[in-house]
């Protein structure tokens, strides 16, 4: 088996034992990358001078034997996760050339931990759209079926995991980004608990609603990775001061009296066969393990979509109003004053479907309709919000869909910017109520795409979550593209 | 017909923290453009504001200063605007719940007491500056002024003419200098003032259209712009014709102001909570502890200064409206024991000073060495022109009262056959004067007074050398 | 409601973008659509319920008033597109 196919624990062990050297190893990622991205798209830059520098400075730790569990191991960042010194484009032409002067939180702390970045992510422009596909580099490819999307926003992420282009990534999620992709490529992708992760360095989408998670192999590299990226951040004031939590603890201590949620509002209408027979498959799994299923409502979950959109566009026309052409990012030639110096920097820098969603939100924030869409939203919010606190009066965990469906083909939903936001019915309310969400595989459609069980957890409860997740992988397996499973 | 103007400022403070409001920039002004900034105030992809302690504590003491109820809730919002000196293209300000509201402040005018509402106090950041280009075609960025930490006053309508409004300027940058949450340098634009202004026929109860006028940055601006902005929009209504809701500018050379034109539209700032700041919550103890740090105000020390020390108002008043000055008054008069003693002084030879040589004065002017020098007078061991010369040298020197004085032997000269000796000399030298004396002109007794003190050097004592002069004198008419 | 390019191009001015006159009318008619869609909001009865602004129970986190000044003037002007001296430059901006 090839070391590529690794996970982080397995590949730590071989490191090691001197099993392979972190350069070696780094190379090996690097020859499959520049073998296999052309296809898949996934990484927009590829920074091979610098992972292998930092692939021997991890391997002198490890020789020192003060190797933590990420030491030496390659991974992939999300391409809107601030790296200083790699560009950083949010797969927009606005930043195309844009070269931050300093790190995100997170990828400071992996560097920290002696992880050799490898290179930066495939997404959808600013991380706005389900499908990778809203990019200036072009769509990412699912490796499952290079005819398909990968899922978005974090659609590089899942599939450079999924194809072993990288041994783990970092993806952000604001309304199912990590999950969505992690689903539609068969990998395991954990959106935290708003305020666990720093969100410095990470550009800005939907302040209230961002947050930087892992996308791994397994449920296990899941917990290493979070227990590398969690944590408060002075520079983050959002960000949660709390004890530090092994996450890696406890995950085998099963799912004996567990019990798992089922809204039922989730398995209504507009659910495709496939992924509701093998979410409910695997619940039927956990039951067999010993959790227990029980039917819980969120009532207000179908109001999800429209108040998402309004806030989340509502933060975005204010986040992204600083893209002028001034201080960094595209700047149009032909502007003859400011007004149009902003007005033509934006109009060509920005894609469509990021001008939809400024002009969406600047519409729902503008005066007339700020209190029926906007505030309405915070009202909305906190409905669902209160539903998830009830829902979770009878349950430890919720078990959803992560889709309405596996992965879609390239081209198939993008002139329907409607359809595409009604397909995060399942993951955006988890956002609104800043709760944590892991998507693990657990089955695959009629065309051999793999489907993901979305775990939903109370706030701060990714220990549990991730001890679930643990059970379900034991009992379905993991999934690799191009192996009969 | 009859007018009535009516005026409310909205006073822009930037407050003097060491660091910006949301980065730890230096909050200074001046120096080579864009060396003051980082990533935060710079307002780069990714970056995260935190909101300085500091900064919401001067707003908290300004606002209490001011008579203000502090909102025990209370949170930032983003106002929305795009201007090239604003690098997020959104202000990081307070909307529905500033930090301070429903305050006041009393005014004097004409020697009376008028109160003005205040209607908030609100916390939010500073822009950058656009400087033109004197060689290219285009405007420069400077950005180290972006998120200095400022409060925004915004007053009721309550003032009733110009000169009202240039003392509500003062009294509030004199308050706003008491707390030291700001030090008011307006030739820096750290504090700036825009007037909102309409008129209408007195008795009549709804308020005119307004115009705001922006960016005052003088005393004497606020007035002559409030003055000049009256007339106009009363010329206007007299000749038939309608005031329009605008901003204006006010031109301080051309003493005129003129439209802002290009806003055909009304903006619209869409306010929203900031996401990246969590809510302020204020309690007791930290209310009280903010309510401890602050000094005296103005007009309570004025009405003591009055009541207990006996001081003229006007006086009162005068030393009052700066901080430095009251301080040093506050330090001498304790020293010497002579409160008027200490006033008068101040209302000469110090103002006469400032007056010369501008507030840098009161810098090197210890209140409690000054005192001292008082001391000495007030027991007469030096007289009036000494302790001049002893405070000249004061300024220039430093050097310790006490010191100064015995250097330059400056100690009243009370030797009874001294005096008598420099007497008699001026008589024996001054024929003229001791016959206009006979003659019965008064006059000519200051004159000799005035030799005598000469030939001791300025170093007699009046009362002394008075007393031997018409001894000697009656002596000499009686020959 | 229906949303008619005389609305997509007010909001596109307050937001700053031009769009090229052949693009605008697809855009209102995809706005039209999500802002019907997004309209069921102004129907849901709310009642009492409180806007939610944050989801976490996090109040008064404050930085102290400290000066960390670090000019690094010439590294962050780099990633502007134009610059001169030390200034970043717009098209004159002149106050009538
Ligand atoms: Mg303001
Ligand atoms: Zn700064």
């Amino acid at each position: 088996m090839s070391i590529l196919n690794k996970t982080i624990k397995e590949t730590s062990e071989l490191l090691r034992a001197r099993k392979i050297g972190v350069v070696e190893l780094t190379r090996e990622y690097i020859k499959k990358i520049e073998k296999d991205n052309e296809n898949i798209n996934c990484y927009i830059t590829v920074c091979e001078k610098e992972a292998l520098d930092a692939a021997e400075k991890a391997q002198k730790l490890i020789d020192e034997g003060e190797a933590s569990p990420l030491c030496g191991i390659p991974a992939g960042i999300k391409d809107n996760i601030c790296t200083e010194g790699i560009r950083t484009t949010c797969a927009s032409k606005m930043l195309e050339n844009f070269i931050p002067p300093y790190s995100a939180t997170v990828v400071e702390k992996l560097l920290g931990q002696g992880a050799v970045v490898l290179g930066k992510l495939n997404m959808d422009e600013f991380a706005m759209g389900g499908s990778s596909e809203n990019s200036i580099f072009g769509p990412v490819r699912n490796p499952w079926d290079n005819t398909r999307v990968a899922g978005g926003s974090s659609g590089g992420s899942a599939a450079a995991v999924s194809a072993n282009m990288a041994c783990f990534t970092l993806g952000s999620d604001t309304g199912g980004s990590i999950r969505q992709p992690a689903s539609f490529c068969g990998v395991v992708g954990l959106k935290p608990t708003y305020g666990l992760v720093s969100r410095y360095g990470l550009v800005a989408f939907a302040s209230s609603l961002d947050q930087i998670g892992p996308l791994a192999k397994d449920v296990t590299d899941c917990a290493i990775i979070l227990n590398a990226i969690a944590g408060f951040d002075p520079m983050d004031s959002t960000s949660v001061n709390k004890e530090y939590e092994d996450y890696t603890q406890d995950l085998e201590k099963g799912v004996q009296g567990i019990r798992i949620g089922l809204p039922k509002e989730f398995f209504d209408i507009g659910l495709d066969d496939d992924v509701k027979e093998a979410v409910l498959n695997a619940v039927r799994q956990l039951e067999a393990l010993g959790g227990k299923a029980y039917e819980v409502g969120l009532p207000s979950i179908k109001h999800s979509v429209p108040a998402y959109y309004i806030i989340s566009s509502s933060e975005a026309s204010a986040n992204l109003a600083r893209y002028d052409g001034i201080r960094y990012g595209y700047r149009s030639s032909k502007a003859r004053d400011i007004s149009e110096l902003y007005r033509l920097s934006r109009g060509e820098g920005f894609g469509r479907e990021v001008k939809r969603r400024i002009l969406l939100g600047t519409y729902a924030l503008s005066s007339g309709y700020h209190d029926e869409l906007y505030k309405k939203a915070l009202k909305v919010r906190r409905m669902i919000f209160n539903d998830f606190n009830n829902a979770f009066e009878n349950c430890d965990v919720i078990a959803a869909p992560s889709y309405p469906v596996a992965s879609f083909k390239i081209g198939e939903n993008i002139q329907e910017p409607l359809k595409m936001y009604l397909g995060d019915i399942y993951t955006a309310g988890v956002n609104l109520a800043g709760l944590p969400g892991l998507v693990v595989p657990c089955g695959r459609d009629k065309n051999g795409m793999p489907i993901g069980i979305q775990l939903i957890g109370k706030a701060f409860s990714e220990k549990l979550l991730l001890r679930v997740g643990y059970a379900l992988e034991k009992a379905v397996g993991t999934f690799r593209p191009g192996e009969g499973n | 017909m009859d007018y009535e103007v009516v005026i409310g400022l909205e006073i822009h403070s930037e407050l003097k923290t060491k660091s910006k409001i949301f980065c730890g920039c230096k909050n200074e002004f001046g120096g080579e453009p864009n060396t003051k900034c980082c990533p935060i105030c710079l307002g780069m992809p990714g970056v995260l504001p935190k909101l300085n302690k500091k900064a919401l504590e001067y707003a908290i003491k300004a606002g209490i200063a001011m008579n203000c109820k502090i909102s025990r809730f209370s949170k930032m919002d983003r106002k929305n605007f795009f201007y090239p000196d604003m690098p997020k293209a959104y202000q990081i300000s307070q909307y529905d719940l500033p930090i301070c509201y429903d305050g006041y402040v009393d005014i004097e005018v004409n020697g009376e007491k008028k109160r003005i509402g205040i209607e908030r106090i609100h916390l939010e950041e500073d822009a950058g500056k656009l400087m033109h280009d004197p060689f290219g075609q285009g405007s420069l960025i400077d950005h180290n002024r972006c998120g200095v930490p400022l409060i925004e006053i915004v007053t009721c309508p309550d003032v009733r003419s110009a000169e009202e409004a240039r003392i509500l300027f003062e009294t509030i940058k004199t308050i706003l200098e008491y707390t030291e949450v700001s030090d008011c340098q307006m030739q820096e634009g750290s504090l700036r003032a825009d007037v909102n202004l309409s008129v209408r026929p007195r008795g009549q109860k709804e308020f005119g259209v307004r115009t705001e006028m922006k960016n005052l940055n003088s005393l004497r601006a606020v007035q002559r712009a409030a003055e000049a902005e009256a007339k106009r929009q009363i010329a206007v209504i007299e000749k038939g014709g309608q005031v329009i809701q605008e901003t204006r500018r006010w031109d301080d050379n051309k003493g005129e102001s003129f439209s802002m034109r290009g806003k055909e539209e009304a903006m619209d700032y869409r306010y929203f909570p900031e996401p990246d700041l969590v809510p302020i919550v204020v309690d007791d103890a930290w209310l009280n502890e903010i309510k401890a740090s602050i000094p005296e105000l103005p007009l309570s020390r004025k009405e003591r200064y009055v009541n207990e020390l006996g001081i003229p108002p006007y006086d009162a008043g005068l030393i009052t409206m700066n901080k430095k000055l009251a301080d040093i008054f506050e330090e001498a008069y304790k020293v010497c024991g002579n409160p008027k003693l200490a006033s008068n002084w101040i209302m000469t030879d110090i103002l006469r000073r400032i007056n010369e040589q501008g507030d840098s004065v009161l810098d090197s002017l210890n209140g409690a060495k000054f005192g001292q020098i008082l001391l000495f007078l007030e027991k007469g061991e030096i007289t009036q022109a000494s302790a001049k010369q002893a405070l000249d040298t004061f300024l220039e020197t430093g050097e310790e009262p006490e010191s100064i004085i015995n250097r330059l032997g400056l100690k009243v000269q009370r030797d009874e056959n001294l005096v008598l000796a420099a007497v008699k000399d001026v008589i024996e030298k001054n024929p003229q004067a001791i016959a206009d004396f006979k003659a019965g002109k008064t006059k000519a007794f200051g004159f000799l007074m005035g030799q005598t003190m000469a030939a001791l050097k300025g170093k007699g004592d009046p009362a002394q050398v008075k007393k031997i002069l018409e001894e000697q004198l009656n002596a000499a008419i009686n020959e | 409601m229906g949303i008619d390019i005389e609305t997509i191009k007010k909001i596109a001015n307050l937001a700053a973008i031009s769009f090229e006159e052949n693009e605008l009318e697809g855009f209102a008619r995809d706005f039209d659509l999500i802002i019907g869609y997004m309209e069921q909001l102004s129907k849901i009865d709310t009642g009492d319920i409180k806007p939610m602004e944050h989801v976490l129970p996090v109040q008064n986190v404050f930085r102290e008033d400290e000066d960390t000044n670090q000019n690094n003037r010439d590294e962050l002007i780099k990633c502007a597109p134009v610059s001169e001296n030390g200034c970043y430059i717009v098209p004159s901006v002149v106050e009538s």
